[in-house]
């Protein structure tokens, strides 16, 4: 059946969630390849090259398509956020954070995908970028069996019978997920400011209206 | 507040549950992302006997982004500056996001016990290194002592 390596994915260090192989044979979650890919283009493991079009032509693991409709639960909410023509749902790890926080009474969640953090406000009914607030999308709870385009923007397939026994499932990717990276600058000087940063951040406000901007946000 | 991603927080926990040899790595009380490390001089090497206090942190996009290492302790190495900063290419271009806190710090030790004076950040003290060797490691005893063992 699944050739999944044993253990877990060495990017986020979980359980595979939406394995994903790269043409070297090394497996991660999709959302971690998504957010190497969007930095580096190549294997963490091995380095070698990840194709251009990989995110379009992802090659995922099987397990994948049996995720959402284990969940039968009919009273479980899922999240959703709004893309270019439908919604999308979470996958699994965030709809659980998000879900999580919303239940404690927070005013928003924070998450971690593709290498980019996210914050979801729920007071706006809102998902952001936190380094750029302007990229805005909306976001619903809804009951899990609510349609939607596909789990955090790999598009939902619908597979012919007797491909369902296929190792691999080839799905397609829409591309109104796939942000730019826009905050990533190798500043060689980066580190100068390290002690400094570090200092206005640990250190509660007092220190950091020190005149120069460290921080970019806000 | 910003939840920690879970990986940051299994990597603490190995590090405190299974330490890396010589090296100890420990969160401060307020950041979670920001580790007071301390480096023991390897056997063997101009840096042998010293406590070497170093500061981590993990940006905000880490794993995909390498964490952010620097000495603080003055130290009498080539690749390693004025400022403490490191010469170490798996903290610049060759980071990857599979590797750890662990394996950086592993490396960062390896560096005292291998300087590389052909790969240097600190030039004056990479050309001691290479016209003048045994004199480079008198000085870096010489800081060992002065600077890594008084506390
Ligand atoms: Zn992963
Ligand atoms: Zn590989």
């Amino acid at each position: 059946m699944d050739i999944i390596q044993e253990g877990d994915c060495a990017v986020c260090m979980l359980k595979y969630n939406h394995p994903a192989k790269l043409p070297c044979d090394h497996i991660f979650c999709f959302l971690c390849i998504k957010g190497v890919f969007l930095r580096s283009h190549t294997c963490p493991m091995c380095r070698t090259p990840i194709p251009e079009d990989y995110l379009d032509n992802p090659q995922l693991l099987k397990e994948i398509l049996d995720e959402k409709t284990e969940i039968d639960e009919c009273d479980k909410f899922w999240w959703y956020y709004e893309g270019q023509d439908g919604w999308w749902s979470y996958d699994e790890r965030s709809n659980e954070d998000i879900e999580s926080d919303f239940n404690d009474g927070k005013s928003e969640c924070k998450l971690l995908v593709a290498g980019a953090v996210y914050c979801v406000d729920f007071t706006q009914m809102i998902q952001y970028r936190q380094s750029d607030p302007r990229r805005k999308r909306k976001v619903k709870r809804d009951t899990h069996t609510h349609p939607s385009k596909g789990i955090a923007g790999i598009l939902k397939v619908c597979p012919k019978q007797d491909d369902l026994s296929a190792e691999n499932i080839n799905a397609t990717i829409l591309d109104d997920d796939i942000d730019t990276i826009q905050n990533i600058h190798e500043n060689e000087d980066d580190i100068d400011n390290m002690s400094q940063i570090l200092r206005s951040m640990s250190i509660q406000e007092p220190e950091l209206s020190s005149g120069s901007s460290n921080t970019e946000d806000t | 507040m910003a939840a920690l991603p879970r990986r940051i927080i299994k990597e603490t926990q190995r590090l405190m549950q299974e330490p890396v040899p010589g090296i100890s790595a420990v969160p401060s009380e307020s950041n979670a992302r920001y580790f007071h490390v301390i480096v023991t001089g390897p056997e063997d090497s101009p840096f042998e006997g010293g406590l070497f206090k170093l500061e981590l942190f993990l940006p905000e996009d880490y794993p995909m982004s390498a964490p952010k290492v620097r000495f603080i302790t003055k130290i009498y190495h080539p690749n390693i500056d004025r400022l403490g900063r490191i010469c170490l290419d798996i903290l610049k271009d060759k980071w990857s996001p599979a590797l750890q806190i662990r394996t950086v710090l592993l490396s960062i030790q390896a560096l005292l016990s291998a300087p590389n004076p052909d790969d240097p950040l600190a030039n004056d003290v990479a050309e001691l290194w290479k016209v003048n060797e045994s004199e480079a490691i008198r000085n870096a005893k010489d800081w060992t002592r002065r600077y890594a063992m008084d506390n």
